[in-house]
């Protein structure tokens, strides 16, 4: 395997295993019990491991440290204490920061010194018998390594023994195998003696990173062909690591291991491909090695496989998209065959439509399939603020106990990443603003460990993140307070609670009576929903006084396909996401009504709602140019309604959406486009965005 | 049976003369040749390289290379020569 490719996987699995890491410390810290240490240390160990291959030194020499604090803490000499789960996060943190950004080596040493006298500090309140036990706990880690050995000729001229290098080597660890390649060696009476002929391939077990082997080769690397190859991947199946198998062939086993040259193999398969014999028996009858191991790797082999048979395959996201990509072009095609098969004389055009038909079918569930790759559970994301919780309330004073529900919700993964940043808004608000002190909540007759809850679930097509705390709710007269300072509302008028929510999402909007560190400038829950609007979600507030406020996210349940209206405006087409369409009418002339500050408004079931000529919105040619005369498309943002005016319904269709560059459009009434079956590109409509800049937040 | 008694500082120094010895063992007919590691603590790979060498030219005349006196460290060395199997 490349080294990109192991520091590819490496920069992946690190993630997941911090993740980890950082939940059990802090399940650590609220129950500790042996699984979670022991966790604590594979995650530990993993990292050291796969760090050390793929070339972060730093992060395996600090890893390497930590992990012999924990294997202190698993043989209980060190006690389970808040300032040891501190100490953890802390190095946890470093590695992270090590990995993905850039090491900080002052607080690298700054923290070894602090394990090392951590440590010390605990060994001196034990006996001197558990100190020794300490001393003596193992904690390297097998490694496999093939190492070729080519030396030049006249190497005995500089007075180096390449046996005394070979010496050296293997006393790192153990030969696994080994070949003496003598095949350069003139027959006995040709020879020169000063002369090096022999080359090896040896299999080292050892224990000890990559460098430790170099170094051996420190006087002769330069001058001899030397390779050192890590294989330890070959033979994680029988150590218990978790570096990545790789299935293989049984002949590119034993060259791997040393024990077959490539010449060999190659000699081998030739006379396979003649006999059609077993590689295993041409291999032991032709002498290239013994029967034991031959079995020995086809044994391995097969559990190699089992293992790969087992797991799971990790597939870059990248990929996925192209997928799609690929098939939302499948779908255009399909549209355009379907266009000819109507061109077409009755019977011919019937079949074409009926072979159409069944291969739509397989194209949705093709897309279904491909969609349900994408969707991961929200578990990991929800798991990751108890870190963040936790911080914050110590950071506050307050104590605060974080409950995850719906784990196992899952949906698409872009969505999972972009809803990162609003949650955890949203959670800072519920700590700084709604959970009480601990003596406020007693004094209230409450817990004083307050609670937040993260709660996921589908729900008719869509996934509802929730955010409960049970703190003190929202103060509503100081939100009308604040709104009468600021000319949102007049003196005497009372908030609806649609007003109250609006405010609330102001951009600047606080009443914290003083600017905290964490909350309370007014600056976040704007940004919230923006960003849960951008994801085609709504964010809606419940908030009872003294019980506490619930967030309530809807989002759907994918950002890569819509359901949508096509709709055309003058020689322009546009698409409506159906989820947002409530109704289309024809509306009559006397329903329409021009309002003071409101602009046009359409009577709907005894509701006015605003006008939107979308021609004059985008600037564009349209057919109709009387509502009367055209048609109005009505649809729903959160809980405001406007009237779409569009020359025509053209038909429902599910949409690929295809991103727009924000150089191409700065509105926020556009939200991607799609290419259509005859090729042209109509653009999105971004509902939420649509409303927003047509309604003012006083309305 | 010609028998060659290896001197303590046998090396890449000296492995000429061991070479020509050999050579010499070798023509005398239908004899096992006999090398003598009791004196050695450890040596070079030229010595072995020659020893390798010579162990195929006896298998090539259906003669016989017997090692003897070989300490341990003589027996990893020719073990990690290749010259014997591990255990």
């Amino acid at each position: 395997m490349a080294e990109n490719t192991i520091r590819d996987v490496f920069l992946e699995e690190a993630k997941e295993i911090l993740r980890h890491l950082e939940t059990d410390l802090i399940q650590l810290e609220e129950n500790p019990n042996d699984d979670v240490v022991h966790r604590i240390f594979r995650y530990v160990h993993t990292i050291k491991g796969s760090a050390g291959i793929s070339g972060f030194e730093d992060v395996y020499g600090f890893a390497h440290q930590l992990e012999n604090m924990l294997d202190a803490v698993r043989n209980k000499q060190i006690p389970i204490t808040k300032p040891l789960v501190d100490l953890l996060l802390e190095s946890a943190d470093w590695i992270a920061e090590a990995i993905y950004e850039s090491p900080d080596f002052d607080r690298q040493k700054l923290l070894l010194e602090k394990l090392e006298s951590y440590q010390i500090s605990c060994a001196e309140g034990e006996s001197k018998l558990a100190d020794e036990r300490r001393n003596t706990v193992p904690s390297a880690e097998i490694r496999y390594f093939r190492i070729h050995l080519s030396f030049r000729s006249n190497i005995f001229e500089n007075g180096i023994d390449p046996l005394a290098i070979i010496e050296d080597l293997v006393s790192l660890g153990s030969v696994e195998n080994m070949r003496v390649h003598s095949e350069k060696l003139p027959p006995f009476m040709e020879m020169d003696p000063e002369k090096c002929y022999l080359e090896w391939t040896i299999l080292l077990k050892a224990h000890c990173p990559p460098k430790k082997i170099e170094e051996v080769f420190l006087f002769v690397k330069d001058d001899n062909v030397i390779s050192i190859e890590d294989v330890t991947d070959d033979f994680a199946v029988f150590e218990g690591g978790k570096i990545e198998l790789k299935e293989r062939k049984i002949g590119e086993i034993l060259v791997r291991r040393g024990i077959l040259t490539e010449a060999e193999l190659d000699e081998v398969l030739a006379i396979q491909h003649k006999t059609n014999k077993k590689i295993g028996d041409i291999i032991i009858e032709k002498g290239f090695a013994d029967e034991k191991s031959v079995r020995q790797a086809l044994g391995d082999q097969r559990k190699i496989q089992t293992r790969i048979q087992a797991t799971t395959v990790r597939v870059e996201t990248k990929k996925l998209d192209t997928l799609l990509n690929l098939l939302g072009e499948i779908v255009i095609s399909q549209s355009s065959i379907a266009r000819i098969a109507d061109e077409l004389e009755e019977e011919h055009g019937y079949r074409l439509k009926n072979a159409l038909y069944g291969m739509d079918r397989i194209t949705r569930e093709f897309q279904e399939q491909i969609m349900a790759i994408r969707m991961i559970p929200i578990g990991p994301t929800f798991e990751q603020f108890r870190r963040f919780v936790r911080d914050v309330a110590v950071e506050v004073g307050k104590e605060i106990k974080l409950e995850i529900r719906g784990g196992e919700t899952e949906l698409d993964k872009t969505v999972i990443e972009q809803i990162n940043d609003p949650l955890k808004h949203m959670i800072r608000n519920a700590i700084d603003h709604g959970i009480e002190s601990p003596l406020e909540r007693e004094r209230c007759g409450k817990n004083r460990v307050g609670t937040i809850v993260l709660n996921a679930y589908h729900q008719e097509g869509n996934v509802f993140i929730e955010i409960i705390d049970d703190g003190r709710g929202i103060d509503k007269e100081a939100v009308r307070r604040k709104a009468i300072e600021r000319g949102i509302i007049k003196g005497d008028e009372e908030l609806t609670d649609r007003q109250l929510q609006e405010i609330i999402f102001l951009p600047g909007f606080s009443t914290a009576t003083s600017v905290g560190e964490l909350s309370g400038r007014g600056v976040g829950m704007d940004v919230v929903r923006t960003n849960i609007e951008a994801l085609r979600g709504t964010v809606e507030i419940y908030s009872i006084p003294g019980k506490g406020t619930t967030f309530r996210i809807k989002l759907p349940l994918t950002l890569a396909i819509i359901e949508g209206m096509i709709v055309r405006v003058g020689k322009n087409v546009y698409i409506i996401p159906l989820l947002s369409i409530v109704e289309s009418l024809q509306p009559k002339k006397e329903t329409l009504k021009t309002v003071e500050g409101k602009g046009e408004v359409i009577l709907v079931r005894d509701e006015y709602v605003p006008l939107v000529r979308l021609y004059e919105h985008f600037n564009i040619a349209a057919d109709c140019v009387n509502p009367w005369e055209s048609l109005v498309v009505v649809v729903e943002s959160g809980k405001t309604k406007i009237g779409i005016m569009v020359d025509d319904l053209v038909g429902q269709q599910q949409i690929v959406i295809k991103s727009l560059d924000h150089f191409i459009t700065k509105s926020r009434a556009l939200s991607g486009a799609a290419i259509m079956g005859d090729g042209t590109v109509a653009l999105i409509i971004d509902v939420h965005g649509l409303v927003g800049e047509i309604v003012s937040v006083g309305d | 049976m010609p028998q060659i008694i290896l001197k303590e500082d046998i090396s890449i120094t000296n492995v000429r003369k061991l070479h020509a010895q050999l050579a010499e063992a070798i023509e005398i007919d239908g004899e096992d040749v006999i090398v003598d590691f009791t004196n050695v603590k450890r040596t070079d790979l030229s010595v072995y390289q020659v020893l390798i060498a010579f162990a195929r030219e006896c298998r090539r005349r259906r003669r016989i290379l017997k090692i003897k006196g070989a300490n341990p460290k003589v027996k990893e060395q020719l073990l990690l020569c290749g010259m014997i199997r591990p255990r």
